[in-house]
């Protein structure tokens, strides 16, 4: 990101406008999470109450296997569930930036549409259209003669989630490279027709790299998305409670261990821990990023 | 100052930016492979929206009678606008309300909140800088689910929770609007203008409202419409910080209807939520085929380089 | 409205600056107010007040008005959750918190233990509730009572009954409920051969095994204080494991979730034959088709009768309530006054008188024809197996169930391997939260 700092005065002038951010800022993100760090160094229990423990809250979650359970599971998510997700973006954004589609406005406004749903409803309708036994999988199975497998059964879950993440964001990222390919200049293009560049010559060699700086935005919300799935999986879990556990990602383990365990402490700690495994995974995306372009 | 306005909008190196859904090239052929492609996705984006539109024509009992890929014999859309506005005594409209309540104050609070700091970080050098965009970044990867409880511990603390400000309060941050209007502001205002103002003597603040928002325009839109989905959608918050329903907004309302018939005592009202959730979906969407039009250009800018 | 937000947010980055503080206040919670005499419900009925009370069911608003028409001058704010569950994890919050916790709240039977452990429920004993144990069926009093305190009044009751659809049962051959565990693996057969893609039941959550276990004569938890005994292979929980995961593995349980849409669809369109469930049930089935329906007592190993309670709820005056013997008053009225018959016609009785009374025990229901289905119910709680007891800690298991056999109804797996999963975690739960677990 190059960022040309201008050549203005070092003042506090600039936090007449930071200030208001960070007003509301401090006391809704910053101050919750240095108190999440102090619950951290924290065991409570129901019978004794609670006790300074320094790191061990972190010595536990390094080597709690459910805590790993559910990390691994949601890096295979990001690594199948996002390639999918902005591939898919990609190819709508491309094609219809490439005019050789009619109905843009159409396209572009339904395929965006399912971000408009709430992702509580999301997962409602989904949910209804998974069911094998008396949902729309039923009634396709009755047709086609079982050949489609319970979406709702463990070995299948997580496919099912990454179907209904991908619904209600593809048109979203859609929406972010299609705007980004607006922003490239039409000149870059004729010339590369002088040239006789095919159309698939011009979007590797033109197009994309001409949106890297997009991409490359959305692949680390995408990230960061994954590793805070909560919501998909606990709406679910209440039409498909078994196959999916108190641990299914980070982000619910923490949740069930302070809201059901009472486990505010350990619970501190597994946030953190995933937070900032979260942040190294983020940063290595972006230096990736970087270097390519750099390249 | 007009003729400053002017100047500045023709010396910003703006993208090339088309008419939407006017490519120039009209050159070329329409591809039967890509209409193809697109025309799956659009079925594959629309299908769900046309299971809960043909599921909120049914009457409960067609409900659980009839398959849910078709309509039903009784068509009851109506009926069941009406009864969704009338149980609980009318508590739907009050959700509505609510929801609109958080949006144009929570969305738009946070919009301005947003503007004003990514602008303020592009376009000033001051103490602190460095530190306000490290722990701004940092804070995005962490988990919000897991804010939650030390932030109901605070809110409560401060007697806030149960009510509107619990909600409002934190949708007041968006940290990604932030870094858009940031990323925005640095490329779309020429450091030049601003000096040129601040010698015929304008305030910072001056310079702001009458320069620099005119030109942050399409980003200040792109995070309105993030902040305004955002907020119309939020759940997890609203679930943890709200215990009366005089306060839910939509999202925590229906999911309430629809957990009611877990439980003894309460009648099961699956038509309601999906009826709900259709009314719930149909605002938003509304705004969107409004406002996308004011969104394309903006959105563009979180990918300049 | 926005300076207002201002002045608040204000407060909050004010605020912020003593977290270090704030912590430190969570651990000690002094009580607010002690609970009092049965002179003091008097003494607070005189001087009025203003009283939440949380809820999840839809009649606690008519109870309430009930109450405020006899005592003008107490005000009741009924707020109404989601469900139990979101009940139980509110109260926990708001108790940790310090601030939020309603006066009254319904608890079901299971989650009192824990409620009562972690502070969060007033000890109502020197109300002088006692007076009424005799009105109350054995296992809802013996619920109410934890470690010798009294922490709540019985609401409703679920002694458990079998619903059957009784076209499915017919249809496969079989005319009469089965009485026996015998009967009902036998029936399960012929009603898969008979229809494929009908079930006779489904797999079940944490409430229905529980339940079933006590049912079929187990005692998988034994507390005492701070020692707590978790054995989920005893006879009966072996029992009703064997025969349950022998349904399972042969494919013959569906694997759809109660209370879920498609649960009630499944119901309404004949595909799932019985629910096995607490007789709150039997006024809930109205909407799954009329007629078709039957109750019959819940099938037992050696055919005689034995049963146990399936939820049901109490009624409890939180620890942070302020005004406690004003919200023991709402108690009292809803144990003896004008707010039993109001609870009786919502829910399943948890009083004795109630079995005996003509109307109640004569009503008949849509669902099921001209039965007097309710007697069946009040049979059930007469039977109901003497002795159990929930873990202090039970909403945690519940939460955990499905991971281990939860997982294991879903991969139709070994139901026993899965319940031994469950009472590892369970085990190294309680010793972390510091009992006494197994030891």
């Amino acid at each position: 990101m190059s960022i040309t700092m201008a050549r203005n005065r070092r003042s506090w002038a600039g936090w007449w406008f930071v200030g208001p951010f960070m007003l509301v800022f401090v006391p809704v993100l910053v101050a919750p999470l240095l108190y999440a760090i102090y619950l951290s160094l924290f065991r409570d229990s129901l019978v004794g109450g609670t006790r300074f423990v320094g790191l061990e809250n972190y010595a536990t979650a390094l080597t709690d296997p459910k805590f790993w359970d559910a990390t691994a599971r949601v890096v295979l998510f990001l690594c199948i569930q996002v390639p999918i997700m902005l591939a898919l973006a990609l190819i709508a954004a491309l094609a219809l930036d490439s005019a050789r589609v009619r109905f843009v406005p159409l396209f572009r406004l339904s395929i965006f549409l399912p971000y408009a749903v709430p992702g509580v409803v999301a997962v409602m309708i989904w949910g209804y259209m998974y069911g094998d036994q008396f949902g729309l999988v039923a009634d396709l199975n009755r047709w086609l003669h079982d050949v489609v497998p319970s979406p709702l059964s463990e070995s299948l879950i997580v496919p099912a989630i990454g179907n209904i993440v991908t619904w209600e964001f593809a048109g979203y990222n859609m929406l972010i490279f299609y705007s980004a390919l607006h922003a490239v200049p039409r000149e870059l293009y004729e010339a590369a027709e002088i040239d006789g560049a095919g159309a698939l010559r011009t979007v590797f060699s033109i197009k994309l790299p001409a949106i890297r700086g997009a991409i490359i935005v959305a692949t680390i919300f995408s990230i960061i998305g994954s590793f805070q799935l909560f919501n998909e999986p606990t709406v679910l879990q209440k039409i498909a409670p078994n196959s999916i556990t108190s641990y299914f990602t980070p982000n619910m383990y923490a949740f069930n261990l302070s809201f059901a365990g009472s486990q505010f402490n350990y619970a501190a700690a597994i946030a953190i821990v995933s937070g900032v495994i979260t942040m190294i995974i983020a940063f290595f995306a972006q230096s990736m990023g970087a270097k390519e372009q750099s390249r | 100052m007009s003729k400053e306005g002017s100047a500045a909008g023709s010396r910003i190196r703006r993208n090339a930016a088309r008419p939407s859904g006017q490519p120039a090239a009209r050159r070329t052929r329409t591809s039967i492979t890509l209409m193809i492609v697109m025309t799956l996705m659009l079925l594959y984006s629309l299908g769900p929206m046309f299971w809960l539109l043909v599921n909120s024509t049914k009457t409960k009992q067609d409900l659980y009678d009839t398959s849910g890929l078709w309509f039903g014999p009784t068509f009851s859309l109506f009926g069941n606008i009406a009864d969704v506005f009338a149980h609980d005594d009318g508590v739907f409209l009050r959700w509505f309300l609510n929801t609109v309540l958080y949006v144009v104050v929570g969305a738009g609070g946070a919009t301005l909140l947003a503007t004003l700091a990514g602008y303020g970080l592009a376009k000033y050098r001051f103490p602190g800088r460095r530190a306000v965009f490290a722990i701004v970044l940092g804070t995005l990867a962490i988990p919000a689910s897991v804010l939650a409880v030390p932030q109901f511990l605070l809110f409560s603390k401060l007697g806030l929770t149960n009510t509107p400000a619990a909600v409002i309060i934190p949708s007041l941050v968006s940290a990604f609007g932030l870094y858009l209007v940031w990323v925005y502001a640095a490329e779309a205002i020429p450091d030049e203008i601003l000096e040129a103002a601040r010698l015929d003597g304008a305030g910072e603040m001056r310079i702001f409202f009458s320069i620099s928002l005119r030109q942050l325009a399409p980003a200040f839109i792109t995070v309105l419409m993030f902040a305004v989905v955002a907020t119309w959608n939020n759940y997890f918050l609203p679930l943890i910080m709200l215990s009366s329903p005089e306060w839910y907004p939509l999202t925590v309302g229906l999911s309430q209807w629809a957990s009611a018939s877990a439980s003894v005592g309460a009648d099961p009202i699956p038509h309601l939520v999906i009826t709900g959730s259709l009314l719930t979906v149909l605002p938003i969407s509304a705004a969107f085929l409004y406002l996308q039009r004011y969104w394309q250009s903006g959105l563009a800018a979180g990918s300049v380089k | 409205m926005k300076k207002n937000l201002w002045t608040r947010v204000a407060a909050v980055g004010s605020a912020s600056l003593l977290v270090g503080a704030l912590a430190a206040c969570q651990s000690d919670n002094a009580p607010v107010a002690p609970s009092g005499s049965a002179n003091d419900i008097d003494a607070a009925l005189k001087k009025g007040g203003e009283l939440t009370w949380w809820t999840w069911s839809d009649a606690t608003q008519a109870q309430a008005d009930a109450f405020t028409k006899d005592h003008p001058n107490v005000k009741i704010n009924v707020v109404k959750l989601d469900n139990p569950d979101a009940a139980v994890t509110k109260l926990q919050n708001a108790v940790k918190a310090g601030s939020g916790a309603p006066d009254i709240v319904p608890v079901e039977y299971q989650t009192l233990p824990q409620l009562t452990m972690t502070g969060a429920l007033a000890d109502l004993t020197s109300f002088g509730f006692d007076s009424y144990k005799a009105q109350f069926t054995a296992s809802t009093w013996n619920a109410v009572k934890v470690n010798n305190k009294l922490v709540g009044i019985p609401l409703d009751s679920g002694p458990m009954v079998l619903i059957y659809n009784k076209n499915i049962y017919t249809a496969a051959g079989i005319t009469e409920a089965p009485k026996t565990w015998d009967e009902f693996v036998k029936a399960s057969a012929a009603i898969r051969e008979k229809k494929p893609d009908t079930y006779i039941a489904s797999g079940g959550d944490a409430g229905f095994f529980t339940s079933m276990i006590w049912a079929s004569g187990g005692h998988p938890f034994t507390v005492s204080g701070e020692k707590v005994t978790i054995n989920l292979q005893d006879e009966g929980s072996k029992k009703f494991a064997d025969m349950w995961g022998g349904l399972l593995q042969r494919g013959e349980l569906s694997s759809v979730s109660t209370w879920s849409d498609e649960w009630s669809k499944a119901l309404t369109q004949n595909k799932l034959a019985t629910l096995m469930m607490g007789s709150w049930m039997i006024g809930g089935m109205d909407d799954f088709g009329a007629g078709k329906w039957q109750v019959a007592p819940m099938p037992t190993w050696d055919g005689s009768p034995g049963s146990a309670e399936n939820g049901g709820s109490g009624l409890s005056v939180t620890e942070p309530s302020k005004n406690k013997a004003l919200a023991a008053a709402v108690l009292r009225f809803m144990a003896d006054g004008k707010g039993r018959d109001l609870i009786n016609k919502g829910g399943f009785p948890s009083t004795v008188t109630e079995f005996t009374n003509p109307t109640w025990a004569d009503a008949t229901f849509k669902a099921y024809g001209d039965q007097k289905a309710n007697q069946v119910g009040a049979a059930s709680a007469k039977s109901v197996i003497a002795g159990w007891q929930y873990l202090p800690y039970q909403g945690y298991a519940n939460n955990v169930f499905g991971d281990s056999v939860g997982k294991a109804i879903g991969s139709k797996g070994d139901l026993n391997a899965a319940l031994q999963e469950w009472q590892k975690t369970l085990v190294d739960y309680g010793n972390a939260q510091g009992f006494q677990v197994n030891k």
